[in-house]
């Protein structure tokens, strides 16, 4: 881990490059890939001296680079009073093309795997970066079994091998899931979901595989990560399968299904991502 | 950023060196646009071949010379970008407002 602290100027950010690109360097980060990681880092470290830290150079931007064997996080901290980024309007919109300004969350959400940015109660800002170095290999997968009432979930190990079941949430009533689902994000420090996709019979998207596009869509949104989609059609029934096999009564199997079926349809994504 | 400034019959090139990131980037590089636009040169090419690269701040910086010459129907081009500049212009879809050129005397050629 390397941390590093800059007066608010904007003539630091030379340094903050020099740096993030010697680290890049010594973390044998392929050269491209750290462009990238530069690129976003220089974003990041441009809006918390110049908007957070109000270019006051009695205020300090604090950088921390470190390296995992999965990928590349860069924190940046400022003390600024904070912003809601999902007002930032689009730059590549026709009509913002000359702004010039606003660019560098797009910027920064482009060229990253994961970009977060908190407010800590305290006050300032917290944009946290990560940049895989092989993208979908590390990290906890999230299997979500879409229901209208109950969803079924499941999580992967961090190196991806294998499935368990996860219990499962209630939904429906005004209930959308998807605190819930960001709540188990952050516990189980997931990195990528994937949403089993009901397709019809035929292998088409009927009225129930639209609607888990449409929560695929917001669940993206909301989480800023990858959101992949497999084939569910027959993980029900195995799910049962597995479970009468293991002497569950019937009771019981009601309440394991949904989790067991999505560990089903994580298992299945794990293997076919794995012999890709 | 260091700047100077060169110039052929009807055309401007402006050299700059070092990392275009704001501050006072700003400022100077308007001053020049501004003293260039009085000496009668709307078309203007910047030539990247010494800067590494730019933030988003540093593309604010480009566009407002590019706004300021088209209302004087002229045009700004940028020469010799690094890859990293480029790839920054492809993400922020500015590749379509900017034309670029791998050489200087291909940004001047398209003038002719």
């Amino acid at each position: 881990m390397l941390e590093i602290s800059v007066p608010s100027s904007v003539e630091y950010l030379a340094l903050v490059d020099a740096v993030c690109e010697a680290f890049c360097s010594w973390a044998n980060i392929p050269r491209q890939v750290a462009d990238d990681i530069s690129m976003a880092a220089i974003e990041a470290a441009t809006n918390a001296i110049v908007h957070g830290n109000g270019s006051d150079p009695s205020k300090k931007a604090r950088i921390v680079f470190s390296r995992s064997d999965c990928d590349v996080t860069i924190i940046v901290t400022d003390h600024g009073a904070g912003f809601d980024p999902d007002a930032v309007p689009c730059p590549v919109d026709e009509d913002r093309l000359l702004a010039t300004s606003g660019r560098g969350i797009f910027i920064m959400r482009s060229v990253m795997d994961d970009v977060r940015i908190t407010f800590p109660e305290g006050g300032g800002t917290v944009v946290r970066l990560v940049k895989q170095i092989e993208p979908g290999v590390c990290g906890r997968v999230l299997c979500i079994d879409y229901g209208e009432k109950r969803m079924g979930l499941a999580v992967s190990d961090e190196l991806r091998i294998t499935a368990q079941p996860l219990g499962h949430i209630e939904v429906g009533g005004g209930k959308t899931g998807i605190p819930d689902v960001i709540a188990l994000i952050a516990e189980h420090e997931i990195a990528e979901i994937v949403l089993g996709m009901p397709f019809t019979l035929d292998g088409e998207i009927g009225q129930a595989a639209s609607q888990v596009l449409h929560f695929a869509r917001e669940l993206r949104h909301r989480t800023g990560l990858s959101v992949a989609t497999c084939d569910e059609r027959f993980s029900t029934v195995e799910g049962e399968r597995v479970l009468i096999e293991g002497g569950v009564r019937r009771k019981k199997r009601k309440k394991k299904i949904d989790s067991v079926a999505a560990a089903i349809v994580l298992q299945s994504f794990l293997d076919a991502r794995r012999s890709k | 950023m260091k700047l100077s400034v060169r110039k052929t019959d009807s055309v401007a090139i402006v050299d700059i060196s070092g990392k275009l990131m704001g501050g006072p980037d700003a400022d100077v590089f308007k001053t020049a646009i501004r003293n260039l636009l009085d000496e009668g040169f709307k078309n203007v090419v910047v030539n990247m071949s010494q800067v590494p690269f730019i933030n988003s701040t540093g593309l604010g910086i480009l566009i407002s010379a590019y706004t300021t010459l088209r209302k004087e129907d002229g045009v700004l081009k940028l020469a010799n970008v690094t890859e990293r500049i480029d790839s920054l212009l492809m993400i922020t879809k500015l590749g379509t407002i900017f034309e670029t050129y791998s050489s200087e005397e291909m940004a001047l050629d398209s003038f002719k």
